[in-house]
């Protein structure tokens, strides 16, 4: 009895909420009274759980298509990025790093507006990690993984630069390195001070003008 | 066939030209963009070539991605695109070949019937209703990606697409029901 009242597309138009109250109220209580409906109604429940459909297996021609297509834009895309800093090869331009943090705070702040009161870096640049859960960036919610990218690559720099380095008897080259390391230092805390004391307050000020106006 | 994913620093690497994490990514994506084209256009040749084009976009424009989080929605959209233009272009003349397999109900467990009456449902579907389908409720893509792709306001999508859930609930439980799968 239940199968002519209640048939497949109604039981599948209650699952997705388009019967209206007064109907889905009377679907409910049939439901209840009737096993055979209750285990038609799960049956459709079902239907549509996770996973749905998987992925198909492509014809082995297209994967090999793919992969001569992928060689030629690796090529291509290496030639295209040979303008952009490399953040982690050796020659390490450090003006190219707080020029790329910068703009990326840039448009970080620019982006997130108003949200960002409650952004510290950290008291000082030196003590800003960036793969900690606790971050008070990624805690507001308003991080960008740009940024956080970023911020990690500089930190594994940063780390790697702080290694003791190994004893070549190369005076002038450990001398080098010691300038490179202070170097270095001073322009992270550059980066980070930049984004605390100018970022961070014009987005402050942006947001308290949006809620007086 | 699991799903694989591919990380936001796999991504940055590709964009680099790092061909490893190149071909990562191309094949992670592969299965999902051909199946993608193959439910949505009903047609392997079809679905073969507008794979092609999916990927020769997505590799000559990879470099300028900067949401990295993105990419699956990303890839995604331009495989719709492709296919869109591509049934567009071809209009009645479009071949509907792909035929999904059968249920067999003395073989398939629930699980496997149920995908393959989905299946069967889609092919009865308009290219539109397949399309919410898939990108909503198997590829996940969010109703207000969708509202913005499909020009509509979040009420009107949400609706688009609760209704072919529906038509899809109902028509998959009738390929299963005449297979015998079920009751």
């Amino acid at each position: 009895m239940s199968e002519s009242r209640y048939d497949d597309a109604t039981l599948a138009a209650y699952l997705e909420g388009l019967l209206p109250e007064g109907e889905a109220a009377e679907l409910v209580l049939a439901a209840q009274a009737d096993p055979d409906l209750a285990a038609r109604l799960a049956l459709a429940e079902r239907m549509l759980e996770e996973p749905v459909l998987g992925p198909v297996a492509p014809p082995a021609q297209l994967e090999a298509w793919l992969r001569s297509e992928v060689e030629q834009a690796a090529t291509t895309l290496a030639e295209e990025g040979a303008d952009e800093p490399d953040l982690l090869a050796g020659g390490l331009d450090l003006e190219q790093v707080e020029a790329a943090a910068r703009r990326v705070a840039e448009e970080v702040f620019a982006k997130v507006g108003g949200s960002t009161g409650t952004f510290d870096p950290g008291s000082s640049g030196t003590s800003f990690d960036p793969n900690s859960s606790s971050s008070n960036l990624r805690s507001t919610g308003v991080f960008d993984k740009k940024f956080l990218a970023l911020a990690r690559e500089v930190k594994s720099l940063k780390e790697q630069v702080e290694k003791p380095a190994a004893p070549s008897g190369d005076v002038v080259g450990l001398l080098a390195t010691v300038e490179f390391k202070q170097a270095f230092d001073t322009k992270i805390n550059q980066v980070l001070g930049y984004v605390k004391s100018d970022v961070v307050p014009r987005a402050v000020k942006k947001a308290l003008e949006e809620q007086q106006s | 066939m699991t799903r694989k994913t591919i990380s936001e620093s796999g991504v940055l690497r590709a964009q680099a030209g790092d061909a490893d994490s190149l071909e990562d990514l191309a094949l992670a994506f592969l299965p999902r963009v051909y199946g993608l084209a193959l439910r949505l256009t009903r047609d392997a040749q079809t679905a073969e070539e507008a794979t092609q084009e999916t990927f020769l976009r997505v590799l000559r424009n990879l470099g300028a991605l900067k949401n990295r989080a993105r990419l699956d929605g990303w890839i995604l959209r331009i495989a719709t695109n492709v296919v869109r233009d591509m049934a567009r272009r071809r209009g009645r003349e479009q071949p509907l070949t792909y035929e999904p397999p059968a249920i067999d109900a003395a073989r398939d467990d629930f699980e496997a019937a149920r995908q393959k009456a989905i299946d069967l449902a889609l092919g009865e579907l308009s290219f539109e209703e397949r399309e919410l389908f898939l990108l909503h409720t198997v590829e996940g893509m969010r109703l207000k990606t969708l509202a913005k792709t499909h020009k509509l306001t979040l009420p009107a999508i949400t609706s688009k697409v609760h209704r072919t859930r529906a038509k899809v609930r109902a028509k998959a439980m009738k390929h299963m029901r005449a297979a015998g799968a079920i009751s």
